[in-house]
């Protein structure tokens, strides 16, 4: 299995006056190019897509929205998507700016190839904790961004799955605080909301094979606990100005 | 538990190893760069500016730099065809020894009545002074 992974898009930034909208637009196209060419089996998105109070959030909303039904409709690849901390409206109303999203997915078809008896959702949103089977073999546990009107503890979470869940081929994608990362941009120009703690010594200490990843964090990386920061698709902040945008590839055999 | 089996992965140039999957980063092509023109560089004294055409441009004058001089600097940033530029305050200086200045002395509330009674004009000063202060008295001064 193949899977491109992306996240903190941040399609509502403005650095120094210039909205990076159309850039970022034109870096997910390019993502979106690169899980055609190698014909990736799923596509994640590990959060903060915008912020809900923004001015372009709308336009923000149907962009993710496009880009899930062009990978479904036009090249058959389900995608899966996580709030992050940016994305979750704190009004107790639980919703999101990938809210939208979650309400189209039903009208969004997956290509299949010609032939084929696999049925697959074409795009789930993940706002609650979830383990569940993405394929034969596969399972993926989710742990978003804890809001407060939705509250979990994300080392309880773990461990009330931990028996369903087995350890090879075991994938957890969140869009938590990573003990270990010193903080950029996500800590100054763009803190937002709290920090809760990915679990990644109860996660190791009982699936320690299985690929972790996480959003939130601007820069490409690999972190304490051997997990996977995919890293932002642009430079938002001059002190990220040292940063490689762009997305990750995980092959799980 | 599971066989390790490891593998390289890719991190921008750095080699890790991943058990049991392989991982890469794509980089995207032509993103935005950000960059800094500080105080210490070579422009301010008329040298070249950085290549930064389509770029962010942050620009951090020097403690001494004219408002001529951060306007024409500008102005070449500018004609390099830069997507914006920033301009933050001049970088501190060094730090300024001044005379310190004698502070005015403190005076209490009575003090400070009685200098007004005594400037009183067309009054019996002592009377005043013995009214004034006796109200003094009651409110504790």
């Amino acid at each position: 299995m193949k899977i491109l992974v992306t996240s903190d898009w941040h399609l509502d930034a403005v650095t120094s006056g210039v909205a990076r909208f159309d850039e970022v637009a034109r870096a997910v196209e390019h993502c979106i190019e690169t899980a055609k060419q190698e014909r990736v089996d799923y596509w994640f998105f590990l959060g903060d897509l915008c912020d809900p109070d923004a001015q372009r959030a709308p336009r923000c909303a149907a962009f993710a929205i496009q880009t899930a039904a062009k990978l479904a409709m036009e090249y058959g690849i389900p995608s899966l998507w996580l709030t992050g901390n940016h994305d979750v409206i704190e009004d107790g109303s639980g919703s999101s700016t990938l809210a939208p999203l979650a309400a189209a997915a039903a009208a969004i078809p997956l290509r299949v190839p010609m032939g084929s008896t696999g049925v697959l959702e074409a795009v789930r949103v993940f706002d609650r904790p979830i383990a569940t089977r993405l394929a034969e073999g596969v399972t993926f546990i989710a742990l978003p961004f804890v809001p407060r009107c939705a509250a979990y503890d994300p080392v309880k979470f773990i461990e009330s799955v931990a028996e369903r869940a087995p350890c090879p081929g075991l994938i957890v994608a969140g869009h938590l605080n990573v003990a270990g990362i010193t903080p950029g941009s996500e800590a100054d120009e763009f803190a937002r909301g709290r920090d809760v703690w990915l679990p990644i010594d109860a996660i190791r200490e009982r699936w320690p094979d299985a690929i972790v990843m996480n959003g939130h964090y601007h820069g490409a990386s690999v972190a304490p606990g051997d997990v996977l920061i995919p890293g932002s698709p642009a430079r938002f902040t001059h002190g990220e100005a040292g940063n490689s945008p762009g997305c990750m590839i995980v092959e799980v055999p | 538990m599971a066989t390790r089996k490891k593998k390289a992965t890719e991190v921008t140039g750095k080699v890790v190893m991943r058990p049991l999957s392989l991982v890469r980063w794509v980089q995207h092509p032509n993103p935005l760069r950000l960059l800094t023109l500080d105080e210490s560089h070579g422009a301010w004294g008329g040298g070249p500016l950085p290549d930064a055409h389509g770029a962010i441009l942050r620009v951090i004058p020097p403690a001494d730099a004219t408002d001529e001089s951060i306007g024409a600097v500008l102005d070449r940033c500018r004609a390099l065809g830069v997507a914006t530029t920033k301009l933050m305050p001049r970088a501190a200086g060094d730090v300024a020894v001044v005379a310190e200045v004698a502070r005015a002395q403190r005076r209490t509330h009575r003090e400070v009545v009685d200098a007004l009674v005594q400037g009183a004009e067309g009054v019996d000063h002592d009377a005043l002074a013995l009214v004034v202060g006796a109200i003094m008295d009651e409110e504790g001064l």
